[in-house]
């Protein structure tokens, strides 16, 4: 239920207790004035089911917008992260591909030099072998022979190694090639199917942000018919205030009349302030503060809205008992509030409890402070709430200024 | 005048003319035999030639410093056989291959040196044994520096029997050469002894004799063959030094021409002069005995 | 002196004499005739001490020739002079060749000196400029000559002559005659061993001594005389 919706169903609430209950029998000039109330209260009704019908697709528009922004939001998020990563795997194909390069280079060069190295060992190989059938070096100096051929072998050997070890560097070389080759084709795959993720995200933002801008555009319709409903609603209650207040000068008027003038006066009305009720307050259950009273900006619906009460969130099933001393004033499911229950401390005070499951009293029965009336309902996550609305003189209060409340 | 006789060279007083042609022939005999003996004793029967062309070669490893490398090579050619021993550095050694090699001088480019440094080390020729070669590679291959020793292991001993032939067949024939001067002489001598016969049985007769005859003739022949085999010995040996001079090439086949005023030379010369002496009066007593028994 | 004790020689499976003594003295002229093969020869061999007897001994001047010292007797054989009744076998050899080989066996003779006293004898035995006369192509007369030529040249202190008179001839007759006598007087002994003694020579001579086969004439020295000598026919 919005915020808007208890605004609503309070003013109800009060209505209904400030003239269906207290006064059940009326005076035919007070008929008048009742049919009049009845019809404006009918027209109330009405436009506050509007105003709860408009109130609740708004809020439903708002959390559709919520919820669509946060998609919006995530895909966002989730578009920037893989842009970041496409980077990322932008920059190492470049730079692999850059390795690549290099790594081809090498091989091309370690391909010529093998090449060479081998071209020249076999020629060195011809001029040994033809040397040796010749007789290399003075054949009148066998020792210098000897030692030639010696340093033929290691002149052989040199080239040899040359070539192997080119060889080998080579064959390291082209399986780093491969390597690369391979790590390039895994990151163009991965690029590949990143930018389609990329675009997926991209299609779903952008429907995302199509829907968001519809869900907007219900929005502002919503608000805006919201406004006009509770300019209507505000204009319809000055009204209904009107009669109350109407109706209260003719009770006075008519318990004044019906004492005879006694010296008795009535006790001087009780006054209109909890602080000085017999007994004093004290908190129905025990619990925490949820929704505090008076007006509150939404920021995530980015509304101000206006509540009479507070809502006390209170482990469920938790039992709800009486603030002050009282009686019974009213039992009974009222929509948009549950359960509710009304009690009278007298002097205009009354205290009104919503969204119990069940009541431990009836109507009319006399309660002290602290008395169990009812229970809150059972919920799966624990937790349920209580509502609590003060009421002085036809003036919701905030019930934290006159009972401890945790907040 | 009843004094004995004088017999030297009593040959000589008796028949000069064929005594002029005879030492005429030995003294050119004794030349050409002066001159193969020189170039024998100088060229060691060979060994100078092959040690000229016989070298240990001790390799080097990589790395080592030229200095380390001519201290080694000093230390080397103090061992008795060795008579020199130098250092190649890599540099020297890549020229030398390259030149026994000139195909691959284009062919390294920039491949660089893969030569070592060695040491080369020439025996002394009267050391070139099987035992002084085995002594000097085993002190190299003792030392760290030295990778390998090549020192023809495979061909040397070969190298060293055709050298000892060749030594033996020169000294043979040397020897067979004396040996036939020796028996040129016997007959020599006992022709001339049947030629002079008539003399000394005069001389006999007279109261010489025949021993005494024969020991002056001995004497006398061994005398001028000392004497002959030493002038052919100094002829022969000018003719070498000439020669040595004028065809350096034989130097190393034969030795330098300083060599044969060595103190091991003319002590040579002076035994084969002492031989040439012992030869000649041989030759005269068995010449003098052959004729007298009438013997050819 | 010469003298031989009891020589006795054994010769061809006989006895040829034995028993002999023999005195010649220095400076004398002796002429010992014989029969032929009565060994004149080998008696001279033995006095020259080149034979041993088989018997007795010969003794110069007090010494034994055979019985003494070896070398005593080479000297004395080196003294002596022998002139052969053989002729030389060395058809080669040179009247010449003959002087110097005589002046070898002199020893001490030089070249020069050699080469005068050559010239002298041979004019004196009748050769003059003989020396390159080869003794083969001499006759039998001439190379007596010679060989005595060629002994005196050693001037010994003994002469032997073997068939020396006989061989050189009658007309050679006289200057031997003197030849001899003057060598025995200049103190040199001459023994002369012939067949027969020229019978002026024996006259001359006088009584002869018989040794066994031989005959020993003492020449008389030269003032003797002996008449009818020169140019005598033998």
């Amino acid at each position: 239920m919005t915020r808007g919706t208890r605004r609503i169903l309070s003013a109800l609430l009060a209505a209904a207790v400030s003239l269906g209950i207290l006064f059940p029998a009326a005076a035919p000039a007070a008929r008048d004035v009742a049919a009049e109330l009845r019809k404006e209260r009918g027209r109330l009704l009405e436009m506050k089911e509007r105003e709860e019908k408009t109130a609740l697709e708004l809020t439903e528009a708002l959390r559709k917008e919520k919820r669509s922004k946060g998609r919006v939001g995530e895909l966002q998020a989730l578009l920037t992260r893989q842009r970041s990563l496409l980077s990322r795997i932008d920059r190492k194909v470049s730079a692999l591909n850059e390795r690549l390069e290099r790594a081809e280079k090498a091989v091309r060069e370690l391909e010529a030099a093998h090449g060479q190295a081998r071209t020249d060992l076999q020629r060195a190989e011809v001029v040994a072998f033809a040397g040796q059938r010749a007789g290399a070096g003075d054949p009148w100096h066998p020792s210098a022979r000897e030692r030639e051929r010696h340093f033929m072998r290691v002149y052989l050997a040199s080239d040899a190694e040359g070539v192997a070890r080119i060889t080998r560097a080579r064959e390291r070389k082209e399986e780093e090639l491969s390597g690369l080759e391979r790590q390039v084709a895994v990151t163009e795959r991965k690029r590949t199917q990143e930018k389609k993720v990329g675009d997926t995200l991209l299609s779903r933002q952008e429907e995302e942000r199509r829907r968001l801008a519809d869900i907007e555009r219900e929005k502002k319709r919503k608000e805006k018919e919201l406004k006009s409903l509770r300019a209507k609603i505000a204009r319809m209650e000055s009204v209904v205030s009107r009669v109350e207040r109407q109706v209260k000068e003719r009770e006075r008027r008519a318990r004044k009349g019906a004492a005879g003038g006694s010296a008795a006066r009535e006790p001087a009305e009780a006054p209109r302030r909890f602080a000085s009720l017999s007994g004093g307050l004290s908190a129905p259950l025990a619990g925490k503060v949820v929704t505090r009273f008076g007006r509150q900006h939404d920021t995530t619906f980015d509304v101000t809205i206006e509540n009479r009460g507070v809502e006390i969130e209170a482990p469920s099933g938790a039992s709800v008992k009486s603030v002050g001393q009282g009686e019974v004033a009213f039992v009974g499911a009222v929509s948009g509030f549950g359960n509710v229950m009304i009690v009278q401390h007298g002097g205009g005070l009354f205290s009104v409890y919503g969204r119990m499951e069940t009541f431990l009293v009836k109507q009319g029965e006399t309660v002290k402070k602290g008395t169990v009336v009812g229970r809150l309902p059972g919920s799966p996550s624990g937790k349920s709430v209580l509502y609590l609305e003060l009421r002085a003189g036809g003036t919701a209060i905030d019930p934290t200024s006159a009972i401890p409340l945790e907040r | 005048m009843s004094e004995q006789p004088s017999l030297w060279w009593i040959d000589w007083r008796l028949s000069r003319g064929s005594l002029v042609r005879e030492t005429i022939g030995r003294f050119l005999f004794f030349c050409l035999l002066g001159f193969a003996l020189l170039t024998l004793l100088l060229s060691g029967g060979g060994r100078r030639f092959l040690a000229d062309r016989y070298a240990v070669t001790a390799v080097l490893r990589a790395g080592v410093p030229s200095a380390e490398a001519e201290g080694l090579a000093r230390k080397v050619a103090a061992l008795p056989p060795v008579r020199s021993a130098g250092y190649r550095d890599p540099e020297v050694a890549w020229k030398e291959f390259l030149q026994a090699y000139p195909g691959l001088d284009p062919l390294r480019g920039a491949g660089g040196n893969p030569m070592p440094g060695y040491i080369e080390i020439r025996i002394r020729p009267d050391r070139l044994t099987g035992g002084d070669v085995n002594l000097v590679v085993a002190a190299l291959r003792s030392v760290s520096h030295v990778e390998q020793v090549l020192a023809g292991e495979e061909w040397l001993p070969r190298l060293l029997r055709a050298a000892r032939l060749a030594s033996r067949v020169c000294w043979g024939i040397f020897g067979a050469f004396l040996a036939g001067f020796f028996l040129v002489g016997r007959l020599q001598e006992r022709a001339r002894a049947v030629a002079l016969a008539g003399d000394f049985a005069f001389l006999a007769e007279r109261g010489v004799p025949a021993g005494r005859l024969a020991f002056f003739r001995a004497a006398g022949a061994a005398v001028s063959g000392f004497l002959l085999a030493a002038a052919g010995s100094a002829v022969g040996g000018e003719a070498l030094f000439l020669s040595l001079r004028t065809f350096p090439f034989l130097e190393g086949v034969i030795g330098p021409p300083s060599d044969l005023l060595l103190p091991r030379t003319v002590a040579a010369v002076a035994l084969f002069c002492c031989g040439a002496a012992l030869l000649s009066a041989a030759a005269s007593l068995l010449g003098w005995r052959a004729a007298r028994s009438g013997r050819k | 002196m010469i003298e031989g004790f009891r020589l006795g020689i054994f010769s061809r499976g006989t006895t040829l004499w034995d028993g002999l003594d023999f005195a010649f003295e220095d400076a004398a002229a002796w002429f010992v005739a014989g029969p032929p093969s009565s060994g004149k020869t080998l008696l001279l061999s033995i006095l020259r001490g080149e034979r041993r007897p088989d018997a007795g001994d010969v003794v110069v001047s007090g010494e034994s020739l055979y019985r003494g010292n070896a070398a005593l007797a080479r000297a004395w054989r080196a003294s002596c002079g022998h002139v052969p009744e053989q002729a030389i076998a060395d058809a080669r050899l040179t009247v010449g060749g003959l002087f110097r080989r005589s002046a070898l066996a002199g020893g001490g003779v030089r070249e020069s000196e050699r080469k005068n006293r050559t010239d002298r004898l041979l004019e004196m035995v009748g050769l003059p400029g003989a020396l390159e006369w080869r003794i083969a192509e001499l006759s039998i007369s001439e190379r007596v000559r010679a060989c005595l030529a060629a002994e005196l040249l050693r001037g010994p202190k003994v002469l032997f002559c073997d068939g020396v008179v006989a061989g050189a001839g009658i007309p050679f007759r006289e200057m031997l005659w003197g030849l001899f006598r003057a060598l025995a007087r200049e103190g040199n002994t001459v023994v002369l061993a012939e067949r027969t003694i020229p019978e002026q020579w024996a006259l001359a001579a006088g009584d002869a001594e018989p040794v066994g086969p031989f005959r020993v004439y003492r020449l008389p020295a030269p003032g003797a005389g002996v008449t009818g000598v020169k140019g005598e026919p033998g």
